[in-house]
């Protein structure tokens, strides 16, 4: 194994609470709005996870059949070497690709609501070389790093909610279903696509001190993140209706910036903006580090370390040029990036599984 | 980054540098049965030592034995050295006659076995070594005709009396600190700790200064892990001079590149015995008050000795207090600085108004006011050490009231700026541990860069980036966030907050888990039942 | 190696020519309140941003200046412009400090923009920055904004924008005659289907008709205050409530809470009683019976005795029961009024379309289009329900003529 550091269950499940969690508070709400209106929720709540948990439960699988190897380890075992390192190729391409643009949503959303005449260059660098100090010192701390940042994140997530809680007004989720099912699956998308990311789990898996905990660890990820996400949309659509929740950019934000808890504290935007920061540096980290460990493991380096400075090079100039602006990003996470993401999240895995089982192949006796 | 830099400079500097280590060697010289020749050995050795005491003397009656000693003025102490050592030898010797008179073939025996009422004696056969030894204030005894010399504990060093630590006073709790004498260090402990298994291991350390080192520990209790890791990396010091632990500390730490310390620095007997109790090891250095102890995590970054002994609501208040402390000392100014100049929707509008008119004319930013207020205050701490106890506190005075106020009505600074630095400054000296402290003050400058230069994002990406590091920092093997990161719940009974004494069973788990309970589990005091015939009037009386 | 250099170097640009976003407190024209208007300058149509800013000197402590005369703690500066974002913009042309407006108060569009151009252009141009808070109160001005921050001098703060703050945060709630909405509201009513938003009044005293009677010599000093409500048909100025009409509109919209109604009791010329309300609660209830679609208004309010000028006993509660019906048929009345008014407006002030929506969606979706029709000839059934808890710190009036 290239990195020997090892999380514990309960770190893991943190970690892919912030890997979804940190961007999807961001986004979803709006995303989710524009398509499923008021019944956004219900996207979040029901389909959402069930795609997630569905995706921990192949990843999982993956994992418990080769322990100790990652994806880009076992692809050529069960595909055949050709098809094998391919599947890996397109992993690797998946994973920088995806950081590029959660770089560049970084990047826009800190000079749409902060520092306006900052050059994003400057953006993109700093979280770039912050992710790759994290990247630097391993999974370890990257876990440890979560763990400590986690009630922060929580308090931001959920404290939103309690601040705003006297101008939430249920009556605006009704009527419920009023155009059918239809846009709520649609509506699901999106939020799916997101809640799949864990999984990087096929990447750090092999990490767990108590690999037969991660199934567990990864659904309650799943479900809490399920709560968590539905609460904030509720509080978002109950606050400023499905309407206007759909015109605004940020809707998440804004809510930080309405909500107000006795006078004392107002305008808290700034520091939701700092949590969601940290949050979000994690969520490039941990990209950012499965993409280049498993670089590292297709050209098979004896060290990842050396991947760190070219792969942030190539992510600080693809985020440059992925998108043209905001309107084309939300595009691309709403259409885009959800073929992608069904594609690398559960339909590969799932073959992989399949073909595993049907093959018979087994893992674990490498090391 | 840093570390690159130093790489290069390092790599420069090499290749002028021919390297060689600037030791003396010596070549061992056995001793020899002639006492003119041995004598002679170690005047060359001692040439120009004009501290270095010399005498030559007889023991015995009839056929009087030549003999010498050497010892270290002001190292010995003479009064002993004349009642135990040259009183018998001289005098009592004449009225020897166990196995008939003193002569140059007995006479090393009955020296040692019967003359010398002193009670540490080490023999020895080297020359070299017994000049080493005459060095930390044994007296060397050699007789004529005896090829061994015999080395007299007869040290006494000057030492400052017990004082209380002036870096880590107390309210409630023992008043002793450490002195200079690493004896009496240790007896401080011994007297705490009575138990043969607290050891003590010496080493020598510095080729020139040949330093007492001692590891301290409590053995089944500590990790062996740790004793031989402590053990391996004191020994690898390869080096002349050891003056203070600080030399040590640097020479062993993990992370060479950081502004944080990964040892606690106390000069309280009390703080290092709690620290060995809970699996930590103690290292010693002579001439020195300061004992470092490692394995060092972040609670007790944030807490004194006093805590443990304090009622426990108040402990954790305080404890809760300093965290405030703690990061007001580390952002204070530099949030003030993003707000100001970034995020000037968070101030309520009457307070944005009332700085907004007070900083009506000052001719900075507030980003180049804050480092002028910081710099101005850590050059009034520093003069304040510096100075002669008496001007300190006038100088510090002058500095604080005198330029402070001036520097208001001039228009150079505004005034809530004042408070906040005062603020800070105070907030700083709450943190009880020196090297943290030192710390914080330290990285106060980058964060205040990154605040005027990108807001409160600066400071994230700061406060970020100091997070990453201590996540990857270890002290001796033990990350220094445990148990906050990797999380262990159970130890969190003795960081933020404390739990009372009765509820803490067990040692902290990153050190202290070969022994891990404590004390018995239960012990919440139970209020006895009422008395039958209780009612007694004056209760003082039963006492 | 020389990675780690080059990082430096990058950093080192980063902060030496950093600092792109940083704004001194002292370089900012904090801006309390941000207003709008349409005027008519050589017979073409242009617009007018006002900005309220305070003068920070002049407000705290600025007892230093020696001349002897102080100066207004705030600067009202306005600008005309083709647009009303080159309008805004023109105001920083003026400025010499940056314009401001994350602390300001509320947004006051004058009478003429919000009647022919609406207010979803203001509301448009304000969102879309991001100083701009949600917070925001709306106002509409009678006549010009800009008469009124030059005539609305504050009485009792020292500005107008934190006397009209602490107006509609604390005095309006006590008295439920004013209705006032933070622009998150005012937007979402006005994207909302089914619904039309109402913003608040404000009126310069004395009128000019006030004015013209001479008083004195003096010219008498002028005041703002917040008086009744705008209505709005989709985002376009409909007209307005008076402070009775509003409370009717405030008991349908569960924002009456306290308040004092007078009342005229059966035998009496004038009113004599006034009944001091504490809780007020209404239920929106529509029904739809044979595409006959019809709302029911629910009102439950409780209060006290507020006074009794006549020598009605008050003793039995009999008596009190009688007062509550009166007291409810009152309600009734103020309620039945202002919903007879905004259907004439064409305007759904109240929300009961969405009611239906959320009601009704499959029905909803049919009517959606002619709602406005609809609207204005709704049955609309009021039940009052009233409960008079106490009499005060007295039980019978003192009058004299009681004996």
């Amino acid at each position: 194994m290239l990195d020997q550091g090892k999380i514990s269950a309960s770190q893991l499940s943190l970690l892919l609470f912030t890997l979804v969690g940190s961007t999807a508070m961001l986004f979803i709400p709006a995303v989710t709005a524009e398509s499923a209106g008021r019944d956004g929720w219900m996207s979040i709540l029901f389909l959402s996870t069930i795609f997630g948990l569905l995706v921990a439960w192949v990843c999982t699988s993956l994992g418990q059949h080769f322990p100790r190897e990652n994806i880009i380890e076992y692809s050529p075992k069960v595909f055949g070497p050709v098809l094998g390192h391919l599947i890996s190729l397109s992993y690797i391409f998946f994973f920088i690709w995806t950081n590029a643009i959660i770089v560049g949503e970084f990047a826009d959303f800190m000079i749409a609501t902060f520092l306006p005449e900052t050059p994003r260059l400057v953006f993109v660098l700093i979280i770039v070389w912050l992710a790759a100090y994290a990247v630097r010192n391993g999974l370890e701390v990257i876990g440890r790093l979560n763990q400590f940042l986690f009630p922060l994140l929580l308090i931001s997530y959920l404290g939103l909610v309690v601040f705003v809680i006297n101008d939430i007004k249920l009556a605006n989720l009704t009527p419920v279903l009023e155009n059918g099912i239809k846009p709520v699956l649609k509506g699901s998308l999106p939020p799916s696509a997101w809640r799949g990311e864990i999984v990087l789990m096929l990447m750090i898996l092999p990490n767990l001190n108590q690999p037969a905990k991660g199934r567990k660890a990864s659904i309650y990820a799943v479900v809490f993140l399920g709560i968590v996400l539905t609460l904030n949309t509720i509080a978002t659509v109950g606050v400023f209706g499905a309407e206007l929740s759909s015109h605004l950019t940020f809707p998440y934000f804004t809510l930080a910036d309405y909500g107000q808890v006795a006078i004392v504290l107002e305008r808290m935007e700034a520091l939701v903006m700092l949590v969601w920061v940290a949050g979000l540096m994690i969520k490039i980290a941990m990209f950012y580090y499965c993409g280049v460990l498993a670089l590292a493991r297709w050209f098979n380096l004896q060290d990842y370390k050396p991947l760190i400075t070219p792969i942030g090079i190539i992510l600080i100039a693809w985020s440059s040029i992925i998108y043209e602006n905001s309107r084309e990003l939300v595009e691309l996470i709403s259409k885009t990036f959800p073929v992608y993401a069904f594609t690398f999240e559960l339909l590969i895995p799932a073959l992989l599984l399949a073909v595993a089982a049907v093959r018979k192949k087994r893992g674990g006796s490498s090391q | 980054m840093l570390r690159n830099i130093f790489k290069k400079l390092k790599k420069l500097a090499d290749r002028e540098r021919p390297y060689t280590k600037g030791e003396h060697l010596v070549e061992n010289i056995p001793l020899s049965t002639n006492l003119a020749r041995n004598i002679q050995h170690l005047k060359e050795i001692f040439q120009d030592c004009s501290d270095v005491v010399f005498r030559e003397y007889a023991i015995g009656g009839s056929k009087p034995v030549k003999a010498a000693i050497f010892y270290v003025d002001g190292l010995v102490n003479t009064s002993l050295l004349s009642d135990a050592a040259l009183n018998p030898l001289m005098v009592d010797s004449q009225w020897v006659n166990e196995f008939g008179k003193v002569n140059s073939r007995n006479a090393y025996k009955i020296v040692k076995d019967r003359l010398l009422t002193i009670g540490e004696i080490i023999e020895t056969n080297q020359v070299n070594e017994l000049a080493d030894h005459i060095m930390t204030g044994t007296t060397a005894l050699l007789l004529d005709g005896s090829e061994q010399a015999l080395i007299l504990n007869t040290r006494n060093w000057e030492s400052r009396a017990v004082e209380e630590p002036e870096t880590e006073a107390v309210v409630r709790g023992p008043r002793d600190g450490f002195t200079e004498n690493i004896r009496v260090n240790t007896a401080h402990i011994r007297r705490r700790i009575r138990t043969s298994r607290l050891k003590s291991e010496v080493m020598k350390i510095g080729t020139l200064t040949k330093t007492d080192v001692f590891i301290l520990y409590i053995k089944d209790i500590v990790d062996n892990k740790v004793v031989e890791e402590v053990r391996t990396r004191l020994s690898r010091i390869d080096t002349d001079s050891i003056l203070e632990s600080g030399y040590i500390e640097e020479f062993i730490e993990d992370e060479p590149f950081t502004p944080f310390a990964q040892m606690n620095v106390t000069e309280r007997p009390d703080k290092v015995a709690a620290g060995l109790l809970e699996g930590q090891v103690a290292i010693m250095v002579d001439n020195t008050p300061f004992v470092l102890m490692v394995p060092y995590t972040f609670p007790q970054f944030l807490s004194s000795p006093e805590d443990h002994y304090n009622r426990y609501p108040w402990a954790t208040f305080v404890r809760l207090l300093r965290i405030v402390a703690l990061i007001i000392a580390m952002l204070g100014p530099s949030v003030y600085v993003a707000i100001t100049s970034y995020h000037q929707e968070m101030i309520p509008t009457s307070l944005l108004i009332s700085i907004a008119s007070s900083r009506e004319g000052i001719p900075f930013p507030a980003f180049v006011e804050a480092i002028l207020m910081e710099v101005t205050f850590e050059i009034l701490r520093e003069a304040g050490v510096r100075l002669p106890r008496p001007i300190g506190p006038a100088i510090s005075f002058v500095g604080a009231l005198v330029i402070g106020e001036a520097a208001v009505t001039a228009k150079l600074v505004s005034p809530i700026m004042v408070v906040v630095v005062g603020l800070t400054a105070i907030a700083s000296f709450t943190i009880p541990s020196l090297e943290g402290a030192i710390a914080v003050r330290l990285i106060r400058f980058p964060i205040i860069f990154l605040a005027g230069a990108l807001g409160l994002f600066g400071i994230m990406v700061a406060l970020l980036a100091i997070l990453i590091h201590l996540c990857a920092l270890r002290s001796f093997g033990v990350p220094f966030l445990s148990p906050l990161a990797p999380l262990s719940p159970r130890d969190l009974k003795d960081s933020f907050v404390r739990f009372p004494w009765w509820a803490m069973f067990t040692r902290p788990h990153m050190t202290g888990s070969k022994e891990p309970v404590r004390q018995g589990f239960s012990q919440k005091p139970q209020t006895p039942p009422p008395r039958k015939n209780g009612n007694q009037k004056g209760g003082g009386k039963d006492a | 190696m020389r990675k780690g250099f080059f990082l430096s170097l990058i950093f080192l640009i980063l902060f030496t020519s950093g600092c792109w976003d940083r704004k001194e407190i002292d370089e900012l024209a904090i801006v309390g309140a941000t207003g709008f208007d349409k005027v008519t300058v050589n017979g073409r149509h242009m617009y007018r941003a006002i900005s309220y800013v305070y003068k920070p000197a002049e407000m705290g402590g600025g007892a230093e200046g020696g001349n002897g005369k102080t100066l207004a703690p705030f600067w009202v500066v306005s600008e005309l412009g083709e647009t009303l974002s080159d309008a805004e913009k023109n105001i920083s042309a003026r400025s010499s400090r940056f314009v401001f407006l994350a602390h300001s108060d509320m947004v006051i569009v004058g009478e003429r923009l919000a009647r022919e151009d609406g207010v979803d252009k203001v509301m448009d141009l304000l969102l879309r920055h991001k100083d701009l808070r949600m917070r925001n109160l709306l106002y509409i001005a009678e006549g010009e904004t800009l008469r009124v921050f030059e005539r609305g001098l504050p009485q009792f703060e020292s500005t107008l924008s934190q006397e009209l703050a602490g107006i509609s945060e604390k005095s309006l709630p006590i008295v439920s005659k004013t209705y006032v909405p933070d622009v998150k509201e005012f937007v979402y009513s006005l994207l909302a289907t089914g619904r039309d938003p109402v913003a608040g009044k404000l009126e310069v005293f004395p009128t000019p008709e006030e004015l013209s009677s001479p008083v004195g010599n003096e010219e008498p000093q002028s005041f703002v205050r917040p008086t009744g409500a705008a209505v709005f048909r989709e985002s376009k100025l409909a007209g307005w409530l008076t402070d009775t009409e509003t409370r009717g509109f405030l008991y349908v919209i569960n924002k009456a809470q306290v308040g004092i109604i007078p009342l005229k009791l059966p035998n009496s010329p004038q009113e004599n009683f006034s009944f001091q309300m504490t809780k007020a609660k209404t239920k929106i209830i529509p029904s739809v019976k044979n595409d006959n679609i019809s709302i029911t208004l629910e009102v439950k309010a409780e209060g006290n005795v507020g006074t009794m000028e006549d020598s009605v006993s008050l003793a039995k509660p009999e008596d009190i029961k009688k007062l509550e019906a009166l007291v409810a048929a009152e309600i009734k009345q103020l309620i039945k009024n202002t919903v007879d008014k905004t259907q004439n407006m064409e305007a759904d002030v109240f929300g009961f379309g969405e009611a239906v929506h959320r009601k009704y969606p499959k029905v909803w979706k049919n009517i959606e289009e002619e709602w406005r029709n609809i609207y204005s000839d709704l049955q609309v059934e009021v039940k009052v329900e009233t409960k008079i808890r106490g009499t005060g710190m007295i039980s019978n009036p003192i009058t004299v003529e009681s004996r």
